[in-house]
């Protein structure tokens, strides 16, 4: 008599192996704790009774006996880490708190063009982090006045900006300057103003009059901004545009074209402001 | 610690106000004058005037002669012929800044539009003359190029420091400063004028209806022309873009020589070797598209060369290869240069570089690209625009100048456009600057050839400014 090639074994077998996969099972699931026999019903210790040869009574008492376990010994173990957790959790949000309120303030006076008022490292830690985070740029409008205070920062142009940048660096404002100064959708006066002016000293770009006077075309043919408060800015471009055609920079010596450009800056001036400067009043205020 | 932070001077609405007054920008004082330009590297100083040998002077009788120190440049008698000039050769570097000043005098003014001054040659053989008019005390800058004399760059602008005697030395000073000419006249600043970056190997005198006298002639390298150096990609500024780049180095070679003894040491164990696999696939993000070939055209990626190689086979036939680059910043200046070969250039055929501006279009037929090309001919480069116009492409040639090299010679080719204005430059020489090209928004830049030529491209560059 021959024996079928594919005898899968003995049933015995197979139920051996699937016992000790549910004993190991129940083993881990012991190990893990409490939620697993939590949620065991009365039908599962039953059948849990069955499974490993015990009388229904001893796997109650055993059931009973891990319950009580668990009540003595997990259950305070558990509060106190709970209680810590949550009070690391409290600390942990109450310095968030903290520290947003820091940004709020810091974020504020970037975006209103307030000094910013530095008292501790910390200040400083959390302004060159916010910094860093929105002037590389997402593509969101805002960033512009990360960007702005970052160049002005780093040109020295603020108060207390040597403790941002130690010494001036001009590359990283015209790095910065460029973004805006270059971009259609994010075009801003102040940067084309101020890569125009870093062009014409040859600090931190090469010494380009042509492309300073590109730049100040840019920035006096300019359409509405699109940001708030940049008619001072654009003011600048018309006085430096002025300067330039006055002192042949990037252009021919033109007193009437110098003439012209201050006329449609005092045009640009809102109501309120002073217009009846005179010209050398007005390059000065205005650069 | 010690609080190095200093409490602020004034109130917050103070410092805003003084913002708002636009005296922030105090850190600029510098760049508007107020304070010294950075120094110029003084180069050294040539006395030209000193190495007599090297003044061409025309040998007739009458013409430019010695006279004791001075240089001599006398009106011819002939009405026909009013003008003199001589010329000696300079050796500026490349994307050099100069001056020249020169102590001049009228002698025996001949007429009210007599004129004398300073002029320069390029290359080819362009003339840039600062000429000026001591009876009208005035001064004029005028220009040539291929021999044909244009309308002058500058008006005739009022001297008034040419007062005095008509026949007294005047010092005239020219400078080349951010590809400008500055002018000024016995130390005063007349005008600038643009030197639409003219790059002289010749300078000399030149005088109109007068006599004219140089008693001291002075040439100084004062340092890089900035400008020109940026334009013709000597120096980038901080931020500028790299949008595309190829150098046409084989990348997946190293991994696949490792792979190659890897193999080998372990079919040393007995196991089986991999049959060899074809070079890795392009990966087409960061560099050229896929190889084609076409009945007319060809277009294949040799790396064992480091080579593109561009193939157009049929005389009517334009090929054009453009990668996928980013979209370049509006404003900035974008330029494309590559480093090209055609050995087979003919009569017929072709090739050079494009800067395109490709317009996103829903349409099942999108309009053509409007681009800039830039051709190299055997014996000149010629700038190409084509544009629409009511949705037609319109080409228009905008220049063709010389480039002087022998046939068959790889070159480097650069192409650079901002605004109206583009540059071309060959091997790191300005040969043309147009000042009247449609404003595009440029965001590809490739490779092109016409007609019946192969052209082989080593070293691709598509940029920011």
């Amino acid at each position: 008599m021959s024996l079928p090639k594919s005898t899968p074994g003995p049933a015995w077998s197979r139920s051996g192996k699937s016992l000790v996969a549910v004993l190991a099972f129940t083993a881990i699931a012991n190990l893990i704790g409490p939620p697993a026999f939590a949620a065991a019903t009365r039908d599962d210790i039953t059948r849990e009774a069955l499974l490993k040869g015990y009388t229904r009574q001893e796997a109650e008492r055993r059931y009973n006996a891990s319950n009580s376990l668990t009540d003595g010994a997990s259950k305070p173990v558990g509060q106190a880490l709970a209680s810590g957790l949550s009070g690391l959790a409290a600390n942990a949000q109450r310095r968030m708190d903290e520290s947003n309120a820091v940004a709020d303030r810091l974020w504020f006076a970037l975006e209103n063009g307030l000094d910013i008022p530095l008292k501790t490292q910390g200040d400083l830690d959390a302004l060159k982090s916010l910094l860093r985070a929105n002037t590389e740029g997402t593509g969101k409008a805002y960033n512009i006045h990360a960007r702005r205070r970052h160049a002005e920062l780093a040109l020295h142009m603020r108060p207390q900006s040597e403790h941002v940048f130690p010494v001036r660096n001009h590359s990283e404002a015209a790095r910065l300057a460029r973004m805006n100064a270059y971009s259609q959708d994010e075009f801003h006066p102040w940067s084309a103003l101020t890569l125009a002016k870093l062009h014409l000293a040859g600090r931190g770009v090469a010494q380009d009059e042509g492309e300073a006077r590109y730049l100040v075309d840019l920035c006096v043919n300019a359409g509405r901004a699109v940001f708030k408060n940049t008619w001072a800015d654009t003011l600048g471009c018309h006085v430096l545009d002025a300067q330039m055609h006055r002192n042949g920079w990037g252009g021919p010596v033109d007193e009437d074209a110098a003439q012209a450009t201050l006329k449609r800056a005092r045009a640009l001036m809102p109501a309120g402001v002073n217009r009846n400067l005179s010209d050398e009043a007005l390059m000065a205020l205005y650069r | 610690m010690t609080n190095h932070f200093l409490p602020p001077a004034f109130s917050s609405l103070q410092r805003a106000l003084r913002h708002a007054a636009g005296l922030a920008v105090l850190g600029f004082a510098w760049a508007l004058g107020a304070a010294a330009p950075a120094a110029a590297q003084a180069g050294p100083e040539i006395k030209l005037l000193d190495d007599r040998a090297a003044w061409a002077l025309a040998p007739q009788p009458g013409g430019p002669a010695w006279e004791g120190d001075s240089l001599l440049v006398p009106a011819l008698a002939d009405g026909n012929a009013h003008l003199q000039q001589a010329l000696r050769p300079v050796a500026l570097g490349a994307a050099a800044s100069w001056r020249v000043q020169l102590r001049l005098a009228a002698v025996q003014p001949a007429a009210a539009d007599a004129a004398l001054g300073l002029v320069l040659v390029n290359a080819q053989g362009g003339v840039l003359a600062v000429m000026l008019r001591p009876v009208e005390r005035d001064l004029v800058v005028i220009r040539s190029s291929q021999n044909v004399w244009r309308r002058p760059l500058t008006g005739y602008t009022a001297a008034p420091m040419l007062a005095g005697p008509v026949a007294a030395a005047q010092v005239l000073e020219v400078q080349s400063q951010g590809s400008r000419l500055r002018i000024s006249l016995n130390g005063q600043p007349v005008l600038t004028a643009p030197l639409a970056d003219f790059s002289p190997v010749k300078m000399g005198l030149r005088a109109s209806n007068t006599h004219a006298r140089v008693d001291q002639w002075v040439v100084q390298q004062t340092g890089l022309d900035t400008r020109l150096a940026r334009l013709a990609g000597l120096t980038q500024a901080p931020g500028a873009q790299v949008n595309f780049e190829d150098r046409l180095v084989d990348t997946a070679a190293a991994t696949r020589v490792a792979q190659s003894l890897f193999s080998g040491v372990t079919s040393l164990f007995g196991s089986a070797p991999e049959a060899a696999k074809g070079p890795a696939p392009i990966d087409t993000r960061s560099a050229w598209p896929n190889n084609s070939a076409n009945a007319d055209t060809a277009f294949t990626r040799d790396t064992a060369r480091k080579r593109l190689v561009m193939q157009t086979k049929s005389k009517d036939q334009t090929y054009q290869v453009v990668p996928n680059s980013l979209d370049p910043m509006f404003h900035a200046a974008v330029a494309v240069q590559a480093t090209l070969a055609l050995p087979l250039l003919g009569e017929e055929g072709t090739g050079g570089l494009v800067l395109l501006q490709t317009l996103e279009s829903q349409a099942a037929k999108p309009p053509p690209d409007e681009l800039l090309f830039v051709q190299v001919w055997p014996t000149e480069v010629r700038l190409y625009e084509r544009s629409l116009e009511a949705g037609q492409s319109r080409w228009q040639l905008i220049d063709r100048v010389d480039h002087g090299l022998a046939p068959q010679r790889p070159l480097t080719l650069r192409l650079v456009h901002q605004g109206s204005n583009a540059w071309v430059f060959v091997d790191g020489r300005m040969l043309i600057a147009a000042d009247n090209v449609k404003p595009l928004r440029i965001n590809n830049a490739g490779l092109r050839t016409e007609g019946v030529a192969t052209m082989e491209v080593s070293h691709f560059l598509f940029t920011d400014l």
